[in-house]
């Protein structure tokens, strides 16, 4: 079976990434992207959160009442992104450490409540799972391509192995350290959202208010 | 999204079965979890006593295991400053949840390192009051039991990025050959915000976390005074032939 580029599960990778396009879960991307196994963790957790929502969602998108849906969805947002927490915790609590407070805040991505109101509450469960795993994935692609590049020229290595030996151990690179911090992640993000609009140009928007010069609005008077 | 679904009675059944089946999600996992997160817990904290001990460096777990073990770890009572014999002195958690909700934490493990590579002579666990939560963590002290040779944090929950930076290597490792003590037992440590140079009994406060960098200095402070090991230090000081210094 060939996917199609409008599949559930691919849509979100490029043509409708939920970081590039939808400027969402820039927060988390900021954080946890400084070097590639806490990023790594952190998208499996998104990944998983994402496809447990969106499933519960469509599940229940026949009995969910109007009135209460958001607290509901954020009931059961939250209780995935409790149990992810505590496995990893008990699994790979060095990890844990690193992403602190970013696991918990997961609940607050938007992506995963949006792909929940908008996608889940009116497809199939077989679409929302697809949809919740693509979203994933999507916000995957741009954090791991993130940290890849934070980890490298930060430090030098990709997944704590060195492949540019740094001055500090006898080697003949110097790591940039503006890379370890957070506002390059900003300048990285940036850069591939000009780099992929570049490429697909239909996703450039349009400004939403032009500037009007004086003698438009001499004549328009 | 029919009309039935929106009367109260539906909308009321929704959410409780909702409610119900998180909740069970939640304790399901919180209650298959914890016996693994606190095997990892006191792995770590055997970590930071091994480090203290021993130095900072890369160390499997079972090299943690083996370094733990290879110490000679004893329970001291700070109110008799008696030893607690027939105790589990390896295992013994006391900063466990229920010992501390009990108040019981006045029985403390405490190690003494027997290799002569060691950094420290005497390991010992203090704790005390952050700017957001409790601060735990360990000294080694040396063979005068005077000086610090290194001191470790263990746990914290202070703001990543600004408290958080009581745990930098650099900083640590400043408490190295500062004096806690002088040898009549008179606590000397403090904390100075300083530009210039400082002398063997002030500790640098970090700029920027200066109320949890000033709170590891009272703790260390208050754990070495009256209330904590200084009168058991002071009975360790005059034995000294008894506990064969190096």
């Amino acid at each position: 079976m060939r996917l199609s580029r409008t599949h559930p599960l691919i849509r979100p990778l490029v043509d409708d990434n939920p970081v590039t396009l939808q400027i969402l879960g820039l927060c988390s991307a900021l954080a946890v992207s400084s070097s590639l196994r806490p990023a790594l963790i952190m998208s499996i957790s998104v990944i998983v959160v994402l496809a447990f929502s969106n499933v519960s969602v469509s599940l229940l998108r026949y009995v969910l009442p109007r009135s209460v849906r958001l607290i509901l969805e954020m009931t059961i947002i939250a209780s995935a992104v409790v149990v992810i927490d505590e496995v990893l915790k008990a699994f790979v609590p060095g990890v844990s450490a690193i992403l602190s407070v970013f696991v918990g805040l997961i609940v607050t991505n938007c992506i995963v409540l949006g792909r929940a109101e908008t996608f889940a509450r009116y497809n199939t469960v077989g679409a929302s799972l697809a949809d919740g795993i693509g979203n994933g994935l999507g916000y995957s692609l741009i954090l791991l391509s993130v940290a890849a590049l934070r980890e490298l020229l930060g430090s030098g290595a990709l997944f704590g192995v060195t492949l540019l030996p740094v001055l500090a151990d006898g080697g003949w690179y110097r790591p940039n350290a503006m890379m370890q911090s957070s506002p390059s992640a900003f300048f990285i993000i940036g850069l591939l959202i000009w780099g992929v609009r570049s490429w697909r140009t239909e996703q450039v928007e349009q400004p939403a208010f032009s500037v009007r010069h004086a003698e438009q609005r001499e004549t328009s008077q | 999204m029919t009309k039935a679904a929106e009367s109260v009675p539906r909308t009321l059944a929704v959410v409780i079965a909702v409610a119900l089946f998180c909740s069970a999600m939640v304790s399901g996992a919180v209650y298959l979890l914890r016996p693994i997160q606190a095997a990892y817990a006191l792995l770590e904290r055997n970590r930071t006593i091994v480090e203290v001990a021993y130095g900072a460096g890369e160390r499997t777990d079972a090299d943690v295991v083996q370094a733990f073990l290879a110490l000679d770890a004893r329970v001291l009572d700070l109110e008799s400053g008696e030893y607690v014999p027939a105790m589990d002195s390896y295992g013994f958690d006391h900063w466990s949840q229920e010992r501390v909700e009990q108040g019981a934490t006045r029985r403390v493990p405490i190690y003494f390192v027997t290799r002569k590579d060691a950094r420290a002579y005497l390991v010992l666990p203090v704790e005390g009051p952050g700017m957001w939560s409790t601060l735990q963590g360990y000294v080694g002290l040396q063979a005068d039991l005077q000086h610090i040779a290194t001191l470790g944090i263990f746990r914290h929950g202070e703001t990543p990025g600004i408290g958080d930076r009581i745990q930098n290597r650099d900083w640590l490792s400043a408490w190295h050959d500062k004096q806690i003590v002088d040898a009549a037992g008179a606590v000397l440590i403090s904390g100075v915000k300083s530009e210039g140079a400082i002398t063997a009994y002030q500790i640098d406060l970090i700029t920027g976390a200066t109320i949890t960098s000033s709170a590891v200095v009272r703790l260390v402070s208050n754990w070495f005074g009256e209330a904590g090991y200084g009168p058991w230090l002071a009975r360790l000081r005059a034995d000294e032939p008894a506990r064969g210094v190096k």
